[in-house]
């Protein structure tokens, strides 16, 4: 059995709010005591309150969870904070923490995976991350994870944002509101959970070929400085300046052709480096395809129903008790006002009863090709993530 | 293509070479034909070839257009992209500008109605960065209020530096609004505010109220990844022109809530000291009522005493008078009896206005309260040859008075008429029934009053310079005690009259009275 309580809340009084949402959260639950706290909250009011008035009500219960450039309630897009609270008695959650994602995200994810799995005689069934979004190689780390839990484990996400500031993003863990680290929670037990990630960005345009990169350092396409992908196709609005390269490629990221997948993976580069090189949020490997991607309203919107489709296919009959969606912050902004329709569609999906409660990050993780359950997970980005619990 | 030549020579060349050694003609003519079957295989291929080249630089050719006309869908896919998001901006920020409205609305003073704009709303707004400063007359400063991100030094390093300048007074005097993005270019003035507020991507709006400079809004962003556009600065001169009419309408509403506040103050103040005076006139004419009534009741003995002496006197019964003593005894007698009469009514009117006096009411007929005084007076109008001629409604009802001090009412008046009325005179009571009342006029053709003796002579010992004049006499008390007893049983007096023409009183009581029967 599954119990879930969500409560959100907005405003600037962060002690307020957080007190407030985590109440909602509790009421909801009809349990006292959670076994996981899950927050997502805006970068733009007090952390420290915020985490500090939730747990004044929920002690000292485990807690995860990342700013973000937007939190997705079960109603709303607007609010401020959103607490999820969760207790079972057929699956248990250990935690655990990395930090110096920076310097060394492989370590750091290794640290958290084996924090939350040390001593464990179980196997686990999926770990749910949380990273600050502007540090480091997100793949990396989910790498130092697969070290400890296996190259398969589901590794499920995201990576903190911060209402497009690209300046300072959190992740929570516990009391603590943190840069520079990651946080997950194991999962294990008896659990019926079910996940499906799409981004809808359709390729535009010719290939080209990664001829040089080191890690999330893009720096030759077709033996051209990479930056020329969009120079080509943005012309003298390249040149002009004034907006900077992030802003652009938010709208018109990178795809990375997959042998065997069905999307292209998607990369974000977020600065312009040194020779016309472009720093990825995650590693583009040498001798991929690459394409310049362009999104609309629908193909989102459909990448949405169709993630969400392949979490409920994955819960295989199954009663769906809480949906997660970690969703990359660019979709928010290219969705504009109709993102709201996301939750219309997740609710046609799961039901109206089912809450829906996530983030809008720079980042998001999930294991890839999910139709086929045991893909391996990846670094996301401009993707959604919808990670169902059933029963 | 060169393995294709290189190949097909090769086998030329194994064709001649064994076309040369053959042996028999047969074997000849059949390495021959393999040699003009590879050179026609060789020609073909060639053509092929460059067709296929031909075709293969066409769809190249396609394809580098196609990926030209990418460049195109994406530079309008941009355009497209941002006009939609400067729409939804727009849209988000006239609905918070409309909720915004609505709160000011409801907001009276200034304070409040800055008290709107908190962090929340400059953050929706999407701005990180704001200060709004208001001004005095003279350009100083008032103060700031929606600080976000600036410390409250930061703030007051602001004012300071803005006072200093001239070039930024004028500018807020101007009235127009500023917008400086990091891709635009800078004036010296954009520079100037630049390095005052410490950004270069905010929206500057004077705030005008009543055609001067009043203050002003500043919103800035910090993020390098958007910058403030044309509809921010649209959006922010809105909102300063709401801001504006909200301080003007604040102002006056502050204004005019402040005289209201002072005139009701003064009003309070007044009212009091009115019941003060009231108050301490009251008892002073209690005081007096009371001293009048007390040397009247004091003077009535002794009175007593001068008029019982003096009839003795005159009686004879001390001895036998002089005429000339019988004529003083007789003056003394008269004046005796004006003094009581005058003691008499003093004491009555104070009785009254102290309301130690009990009503005695009874139901009489209108007629009756007349005839007693008419009877009384009847030497005297047959002496002085008055017509009197009295016109009386038919069916008037009975009214209830206290008959005996109606009479006197009655007596006073028509005596007065009489008085008044010089020989061969006319005097005319008319009883007349007026709605619920029943009116006396009482008309005689005397010598009249001025009008502005009109409003004093119910006052009393008040009287007319007309009756001085003609050396009539009286004490000024009698129409003083009329209207005592008039009012006293709820009903009016007035008077209409012109000098040397006549005057009349006129009396209504109502049918149905309720005197005020006070209790001493």
């Amino acid at each position: 059995m599954i119990w879930v309580g969500v409560g959100w809340g907005r405003g600037f009084e962060a002690l307020k709010v957080g007190q407030n949402a985590a109440h909602q959260a509790i009421e909801r639950l009809g349990k006292k005591k959670p076994d996981l706290v899950i927050v997502f909250s805006s970068s733009r009011i007090d952390q420290k309150e915020i985490l500090q008035g939730i747990r004044n009500v929920t002690g000292n219960a485990p807690l995860l969870g990342c700013s973000g450039a937007g939190q997705i309630a079960p109603e709303s897009l607007e609010e401020d904070v959103v607490v999820v609270t969760l207790v079972s008695d057929t699956f248990r959650i250990r935690t655990g923490v990395g930090k110096g994602l920076r310097r060394d995200g492989r370590k750091a994810g290794q640290e958290a995976a084996w924090g939350a799995s040390r001593d464990l005689k179980e196997k686990g069934r999926f770990f749910l991350a949380f990273s600050d979004g502007l540090s480091g190689n997100g793949q990396d780390a989910i790498r130092g994870i697969q070290d400890v839990l296996g190259t398969s484990f589901s590794i499920i996400g995201s990576s903190g944002g911060d209402n497009f500031r690209f300046a300072k993003s959190f992740a929570y863990y516990e009391g603590q509101v943190l840069e520079d680290a990651l946080c997950g929670a194991l999962f294990y037990g008896t659990l019926s959970f079910g996940v499906g990630s799409r981004h809808g960005w359709l390729p535009l345009g010719r290939s080209r070929r990664v001829t040089r990169a080191m890690g999330n350092l893009l720096q030759e396409l077709d033996r051209e400085p990479a930056i020329s992908i969009y120079e080509d196709y943005f012309g003298t609005e390249f040149q002009k300046g004034g907006e900077p390269l992030a802003r652009k490629s938010l709208f018109y990221p990178l795809g990375l052709s997959m042998a065997g997948e069905e999307e292209p993976l998607i990369r974000q580069p977020i600065q312009m480096g040194q020779g016309g090189s472009l720093v990825c949020t995650a590693e583009v490997p040498e001798g991929e395809e690459v394409h310049l991607m362009i999104g609309t309203k629908e193909s989102l919107l459909e990448a949405t129903r169709k993630a969400g489709m392949a979490a409920l296919t994955a819960l295989s009959g199954k009663k769906p008790r809480v949906v997660f969606v970690f969703e990359s912050a660019s979709r928010k902004k290219l969705l504009g006002r109709d993102g709201i329709q996301e939750l219309q569609i997740l609710r046609d999906l799961f039901g109206e009863g089912v809450p829906v409660a996530g983030c809008y990050g720079y980042g998001e993780m999930s294991p890839s090709g999910s139709e086929r359950y045991l893909g391996q997970s990846y670094f996301l980005n401009e993707s959604a993530v919808i990670l169902a619990l059933g029963e | 293509m060169f393995k294709k030549i290189l190949l097909v020579s090769a086998l030329s060349f194994v064709a001649l070479f064994k076309m040369f050694v053959a042996e028999t003609l047969w074997e000849r003519s059949i390495f021959g034909f393999a040699l003009i079957l590879i050179f026609i295989f060789f020609v073909s291929m060639i053509g092929m070839e460059r067709e296929q080249k031909e075709k293969y630089e066409q769809i190249k050719r396609a394809y580098e257009e196609l990926d030209k006309q990418t460049g195109l869908i994406i530079r309008t896919d941009l355009g497209l992209r941002k006009a939609q998001e400067e729409l939804d901006k727009r849209i988000e920020g006239l609905t918070l500008l409309h909720e915004l409205g609505q709160s000011i609305n409801r907001s009276v003073n200034v304070e409040d109605t800055l008290g709107q704009l908190t962090t929340s709303f400059i953050s929706k707004f999407g701005f990180e960065k704001s200060i709004i400063l208001l001004f005095g007359e003279g350009m100083e400063a008032m103060g700031s209020h929606a600080r976000v991100g600036y410390s409250e030094k930061e703030a007051h390093l602001i004012q300071s530096k803005l006072l200093e300048d001239r070039a930024p007074k004028e500018f807020f005097q101007a009235g127009k609004p500023l917008r400086v993005s990091q891709s635009g270019k800078m004036n010296s003035i954009a520079q100037k505010f630049s390095e005052i507020f410490h950004s270069s991507n905010f929206i500057l709006v004077p705030l005008v109220v009543k055609g001067k400079a009043a203050g002003f809004i500043f919103v800035g962003k910090e993020t390098s990844y958007e910058e403030v556009t044309e509809a921010d600065g649209e959006l922010v001169s809105i909102l300063a022109n709401q801001m504006s009419q909200a301080i003007e309408n604040s102002t006056l509403y502050e204004q005019l809530w402040k005289s209201h506040r002072e005139l009701e103050m003064k009003i309070k103040e007044r009212t009091l000291q009115l019941a003060k005076a009231n108050e301490e006139l009251k008892r002073l004419n209690k005081m007096k009522s009371d001293f009048v009534s007390n040397v009247s009741h004091e003077l009535r003995t002794p009175l007593t005493s001068i008029k019982g002496y003096a009839s003795l006197l005159s009686e004879g019964k001390l001895g036998p008078l002089s005429e000339d003593q019988k004529r003083r005894l007789l003056r003394i007698d008269e004046q005796t009896n004006s003094l009581t009469q005058l003691v008499n009514d003093l004491l009555d009117i104070s009785r009254i206005e102290s309301g130690k006096v009990v009503m005695e009411v009874k139901a009489v007929s209108v007629h009756t309260l007349f005839e007693g005084p008419l009877d009384i007076l009847q030497p005297q109008i047959r002496e002085k040859g008055i017509t009197l001629s009295l016109e009386e409604e038919k069916g008037l009802p009975e009214i209830s008075v206290d008959r005996e001090k109606m009479e006197r009412a009655f007596l006073n008046l028509l005596g007065n008429a009489v008085k008044f009325t010089p020989q061969g005179g006319r005097i005319t009571l008319q009883v007349l029934r007026r709605k619920e009342e029943v009116q006396w006029d009482i008309t005689d053709t005397g010598i009249g009053m001025d009008p502005k003796d009109l409003q004093h002579i119910f006052e009393e010992f008040y009287r007319s310079e007309n009756a001085i004049r003609q050396n009539i006499k009286g004490t000024g008390l009698g129409l003083s005690l009329v209207k005592r007893i008039v009012e006293a049983h709820n009903g009016k007096i007035w008077v209409k009259s012109k000098l040397g023409q006549g005057s009349t009183f006129s009396v209504s009581l109502p049918t149905t009275p309720t005197p005020r029967v006070e209790n001493a």
